[in-house]
């Protein structure tokens, strides 16, 4: 076990960010964390990281106990933070001298690592570039470089991907993976699904400051196993008839999007027939199609909470 | 130590990279001091020119208590905005960031106070009084300019308000040493203000009377020891309140 978090509290006022969250993070793997906004994911990390201290409950890594206090604990931690927090007036290379300077780097070491890291995130052509002048994918590959500079057991990377191009959003997945391929230990954020889905070994679903569950994907999916979901687009979508598919006995819930609905109900119920007579009662199907249950029919069942259209938890 | 003469390079590097604040901070000053000059007769005493001699002084220190706008600065940005939770995740104590980033900020400001000190002396006819006194006067001053910026900074979380807190002194010490719009009345409070009531007052007047202008050592020594406590007394709140906020 390369880091616990043992029911942590913390609160804001009345907020409860942290709501006795138990999370187990192994060596080698690549944790995802998915959890709606104000889930209590960066609260988490924030803790983890030692930069806030919990009401209650304790954090182990690396054996060893975390607090604001401890220092020497921070040398094998890797922090890419939710904000781009980078100087902009100084070059890209500047910036992770400075940063692996914090971590007691120096000379050829430092020299090395800097420019191993520029190659690592595509940013070598840039090195003397200032981080003001990029682009917002470039940016955040530099946010990503910083935290890696000194070679940490451990990274965590708080919603690394946010607001940016697809192509950036690719490359630094397949750093995360290749990160990972080097036996370094990562914790990855997202809003997004279909990443957390892509390059996590296991998943925890983080909701109001607790781990809901945790495990890797296909232990996941098979926890609703007896789910069932339905997509459908309506001829002519309207709240009468999310209402009326609501009310068929078995539907555990239903999402509207525009046009379209998921409705996931039990399994086996023989809701099929009994969802398509509604849907033709409201003015008619356009398509329909079943699907196995995949993470986000996991997150809906278990949160209870919708996705976004761009496929963000809400 | 390797941390700290990391932190020490970095915001060297910053605060001399932007060149606003250089330009500012000197010729600021310079200006006024001309302008000082150019506005009042021709008033010469054993060959120094005493309308610039009066002004320099005064913007000396004054523009010390400015230029820790420039450790503000640094320090909301980084410590105040997300930026914190990157540094801090780094192996690297509270103090640590702020004593570098102090030393840096100082150091910046003596080279910009001495540039003052040269600039007017060569070119000026200014007198600078008893070397050892002014030297003693501009560095306990320089280095409280700091650490009132430091408090101010840590005191508060956001950089309008320190901003203003800061502007409020540094414009609060030079009306009330009567400097700015004139003596704001006859009375035992205001003499008291404009002599020893502020450190703006204490500092230029204890250059002024370390040589032939008002010419009285002991007087001198008094307001360079009352300067010496106020800034004993401010490191402690200092190193204080930052001991206090890193556990918040
Ligand atoms: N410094 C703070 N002061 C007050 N409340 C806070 C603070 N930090 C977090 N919170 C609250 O704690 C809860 C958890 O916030 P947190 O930032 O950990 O969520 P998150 O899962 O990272 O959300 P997001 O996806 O938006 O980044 C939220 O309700 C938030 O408003
Ligand atoms: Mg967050």
């Amino acid at each position: 076990m390369l880091a616990t978090l043992n029911n942590l509290v913390k609160r804001y006022n009345d907020t409860t960010a942290l709501d006795h969250l138990n999370l187990n993070v192994y060596e080698g793997e690549i944790l995802g964390l998915l959890g709606p906004n104000g889930a209590g994911k960066t609260t988490a990390i924030r803790a983890l990281c030692g930069l806030i201290n919990a009401d209650s409950g304790e954090i182990t890594v690396f054996g060893q106990r975390q607090n604001i206090k401890n220092l020497s604990v921070r040398r094998n931690i890797g922090l890419v933070t939710q904000e781009i927090t980078v100087f902009k007036e100084l070059t890209a290379e500047a910036n992770l001298r400075y940063f692996g300077g914090l971590y007691g780097l120096k000379g050829v070491e430092l020299t090395a690592n800097v420019k191993e890291v520029l190659e690592f995130v595509g940013l070598s052509e840039h090195a003397k570039r200032k981080p003001g002048a990029f682009s917002g994918g470039m940016q955040r590959r530099l946010n990503i470089a910083c935290a890696l500079v000194h070679r940490p057991k451990l990274v965590i990377m708080d919603e690394p991907t946010v607001g940016i191009d697809p192509q950036s959003r690719n490359h630094i997945l397949e750093s995360v993976k290749r990160i990972a391929q080097r036996g370094t230990t990562v914790i990855y954020t997202s809003h997004y699904m279909e990443e957390v889905q892509a390059i996590s070994d296991r998943i925890a679903i983080v909701d109001s400051g607790r781990v809901i569950v945790e495990g890797t994907l296909e232990k996941l999916v098979s926890l609703i196993q007896h789910e069932h979901a339905v997509y459908l687009t309506a001829v002519m979508p309207s709240k009468a008839l999310e209402e009326d598919l609501k009310a068929i006995a078995g539907v555990k819930s239903v999402k509207q999007n525009g046009a379209d609905y998921t409705i996931v109900s039990g399994a086996n119920s023989g809701n099929v027939n009994r969802i398509m007579e509604v849907a033709v009662r409201h003015g008619g199907v356009k398509s329909f199609s079943e699907a196995k249950a995949n993470l986000e029919d996991v997150f809906l069942t278990l949160t209870g909470k919708k996705l976004r259209d761009d496929g963000k938890v809400s | 130590m390797n941390n700290f003469l990391v932190i020490f390079k970095h915001y060297t590097k910053r605060s001399w990279m932007d060149i606003i604040g250089p330009l500012m901070f000197t010729l600021m000053p310079l200006g006024i001091i001309i302008f000082n000059i150019v506005a009042s007769e021709e008033n010469m005493e054993n060959g120094y020119n005493l309308a610039a001699t009066g002004a320099s002084a005064v913007m000396l220190i004054a523009f010390q208590f400015f230029c820790g706008q420039i450790l503000l600065h640094y320090f909301m940005k980084d410590f105040r905005g997300d930026m914190r939770f990157r540094l801090q995740a780094a192996p690297v104590s509270g103090t640590s960031f702020i004593v570098g980033a102090v030393l840096a900020s100082w150091v910046f400001s003596v080279i910009q106070g001495l540039i003052i000190i040269i600039v007017t002396a060569l070119f000026f006819n200014v007198y600078w009084g008893n070397p050892l006194i002014t030297a003693l006067i501009f560095l306990i001053v320089s280095i409280m300019s700091q650490l009132l910026a430091a408090l101010t900074a840590l005191l508060s979380n956001k950089y309008s308000t320190a901003t203003a807190i800061s502007f409020i002194y540094c414009f609060g010490f030079m009306i009330l040493s009567g400097v700015m719009i004139g003596s704001l009345g006859d009375n035992a409070l205001m003499n008291f203000l404009e002599t020893r009531g502020t450190p703006l007052s204490l500092a230029w007047r204890g250059i002024h009377y370390s040589g032939f202008i008002l010419d009285d050592m002991n007087q001198a020594w008094i307001n360079i020891s009352i300067l010496a406590i106020m800034t004993v007394v401010l490191a402690v709140a200092v190193f204080i309140v930052a001991k206090r906020r890193r556990s918040v």
